[in-house]
């Protein structure tokens, strides 16, 4: 990417608005915009993406998307910084500040973290697999629980085993969702305990990367507590087995569809596959019993 | 008691900072361009099916022991093990002399489903040190089992101790039931029959989701913000950018051995209870009489040192040494401290000719 190019300039005059944006709201001329809201970098990588080198496309992804979000946590922390304080002692001064800072990092964080508040490229993931399976038949599904009538019943039925998996689904990605929402939830705060004690010890925190890392140690320190535990791994189990049966109900689909146009599927290649390495397995034992013989015979 | 030292001054000029930095880094990774792994010249002696086993060119007057064979985990590719120049375990072990052969077990596909760890142990393993065996024309191989590599490197010196000079193991788990092994609570509960009836082969992204929810927070956000910080310094960024490179390339798992590996190791435990049977046959890690060095990261969250410390209680070897390493999983082929691991294995294995 050369001074000249397209999108080098692209990104100098966004690195330029960023500044005057800041300029004006620390000034109070504009009001803090939610990070989406900014003149997006996400813009950059939807018109430029493709021409990066294969290796930096991903990174740059994510370089975009966690700086973007980075900047819209700076400005929630800004707004706590520089909330006028409240009154009363200075124990009970802190404790209110404390709760300021909650309420706004929550919502702050979850930005930063994309479709959840934790993670989105976890959740993403799953999402991806649970997209993959549930959009390859291209048919709608039929409503669960109305019965199946007529010639094609079986069809009928299949499509709404089909759309009960996806519910299931659906419910066990929520499900999941929701328990990284508890787990944001806790680490916001491991993070006010933190801030206190450092408030308490007198060292006051100078700067919003001062203040991010202090999250991400609250952050994992929260995360390691829920996913040692029993529930996380009966949300994760759930998600895992509704995926499956998603999967195992697209499959059955695309089988049916497969045989109706007479190639193959899937089942058969598992049966030819199977015969094959039975096959591999017998040639080998023989193999090893002719060297075996030939070894003997040597004078 | 104040909570913040920070003015409007300060705000702005951190703000503005980091988003100059932001597009300068863009620009920075963008003018890398494709970064390239795998430094040490090498030469494919051997391939079969998705499998090529490679001979590495010399780079020091041979010390005349026996060859070292890498067996690298399925989970990940193993260019990891001689990433670039300054950090690669094999060109610190080619620089001493030694004739270093790895095993790059491929992308399996869904070609690959049904191979079980049996073919991977008795059957590609075997022939690849066959293969080093007669290149070198010595009896036994020094075989180097990493990670998942490793354990399959402990099955395979059980069943055939005969072909084995001396083992090492590094980050290599045994005990898949230890409190602190994270992966282990959550395979607990994974109906891995149905996984892999459904999905065949296992996708290396569904692992790669695993591995980064281990510690979601320092792993999807923290490093990419950071980048921040070491977008002046070009190395730097390039290490950056092979890391990430080897993280995501992630191969998709064959579905046999996948089910068989957590099943009997992490919810079986069976290497510990000595109930692994390949090919028909059992095995037990206390015929294992050659002499053995485990090579284990203290602050290892994916492999924890307990998990891998157990061995000596498993092993039948009079000759057991263990190196500590002081750090992670990955940091034991790339960090500042990395050099300790090869250097150390060498000097072990000289005194094991």
């Amino acid at each position: 990417m050369s001074e000249h190019d397209p999108q080098s300039a692209w990104l100098d005059a966004w690195a330029t608005t960023q500044k005057d944006l800041w300029q004006r709201f620390l000034t109070g001329q504009a009001p803090a915009p939610a990070a989406p809201e900014v003149p997006g970098l996400a813009m950059f990588n939807q018109f430029f993406g493709q021409s990066l080198p294969e290796s930096s496309q991903d990174i740059t992804r994510k370089m975009l998307q966690f700086g973007e979000g980075y900047l819209g946590v700076a400005r929630e922390f800004w707004k706590v910084v520089q909330a006028p304080p409240a009154g009363g002692a200075d124990a009970s001064r802190l404790q209110k500040d404390i709760e300021t800072l909650q309420s706004s990092f929550v919502d702050g964080f979850a930005k930063l973290y994309g479709s959840g508040p934790l993670g989105g490229d976890l959740l993403a993931a799953w999402q991806r697999m649970g997209a993959a399976a549930g959009g390859a038949t291209g048919q709608p599904f039929s409503w669960p629980g109305l019965p199946a009538l007529g010639p094609t019943r079986e069809r009928q039925e299949a499509m709404e085993r089909l759309g009960r998996a996806a519910l299931r689904y659906q419910q066990a990605l929520a499900s999941f969702s929701q328990l990284l929402t508890k787990v944001s939830a806790e680490a916001v705060e491991r993070l006010a305990k933190r801030v206190t004690r450092r408030a308490q010890s007198n060292e006051p925190i100078g700067s919003f990367r001062a203040m991010y890392d202090l999250w991400v140690d609250s952050g994992e320190e929260a995360f390691a507590a829920a996913a040692h535990g029993a529930e996380f791994a009966k949300a994760q189990s759930e998600l895992n087995g509704a995926l499956m049966e998603l999967k195992a109900e697209q499959h059955k689909q695309v089988e049916d569809w497969a045989r109706s146009l007479d190639l193959p599927t899937r089942t058969e290649m598992n049966t030819v596959l199977k015969r094959l390495n039975t096959l591999r397995r017998r040639v080998r034992e023989m193999e090893d019993e002719l060297d075996a013989l030939k070894q003997a015979r040597r004078p | 008691m104040s909570v913040f030292s920070f003015d409007g001054g300060k705000a702005l000029e951190e703000a503005a900072a980091f988003s100059r930095r932001l597009a300068d880094g863009v620009k920075a990774v963008a003018g890398i361009g494709e970064v390239q792994v795998g430094c040490s010249a090498k030469d494919p002696v051997y391939a079969e099916d998705k499998l090529t086993l490679y001979r590495f060119r010399p780079l020091a007057p041979d010390a005349g022991m026996p060859p070292v064979l890498l067996c690298y985990a399925l989970v990940n590719r193993p260019y990891m093990v001689d990433l670039q120049e300054d950090r690669s375990l094999v060109r610190g072990l080619l620089e001493r002399g030694l004739d270093v052969y790895l095993i790059d077990w491929g992308y399996p596909d869904g070609a690959d489903r049904f191979l079980e760890i049996d073919d991977y142990v008795n059957g590609y393993l075997d022939r690849c040190v066959d293969r080093v065996r007669r290149d070198s024309g010595h009896e036994a191989v020094n075989l180097l089992g990493v990670c998942q590599g490793g354990t399959f490197s402990l099955c395979y010196t059980a069943l055939h101790p005969e072909k084995v000079k001396n083992l090492i193991v590094m980050v290599t788990p045994v005990d898949f039931q230890t409190p602190e092994n994270l992966l282990s609570r959550w395979a607990q509960g994974l109906d891995v029959d149905r996984m892999v009836e459904v999905m065949g082969n296992v996708p290396g992204e569904m692992l790669n989701a695993t591995f980064l929810s281990l510690m979601p927070f320092r792993l999807t956000s923290q490093k990419y913000v950071a980048l921040a910080d070491i977008i002046d310094d070009t190395r730097q960024l390039e290490n950056f950018l092979r890391m990430e490179k080897w993280i995501f390339d992630s191969p998709d798992q064959a579905g046999e051995t996948f089910r068989q590996f957590i099943k009997w190791m992490f919810q079986e435990n069976r290497l510990m209870k000595g109930t692994v049977e390949l090919g028909g046959r059992k095995v037990d890690l206390g015929s294992i009489r050659c002499p053995v060095l485990n090579v284990y990261a203290t602050q290892d969250h994916l492999v924890p040192p307990s998990a891998s410390i157990p061995l000596e209680g498993l092993v039948g070897t009079d000759d057991y040494q263990t190196f500590a390493f002081p750090g992670g999983h990955i940091g034991i082929y790339v960090s500042g401290k990395a050099r300790q691991v090869p250097k150390a294995i060498f000097e072990w294995l000289e005194t094991r000719r």
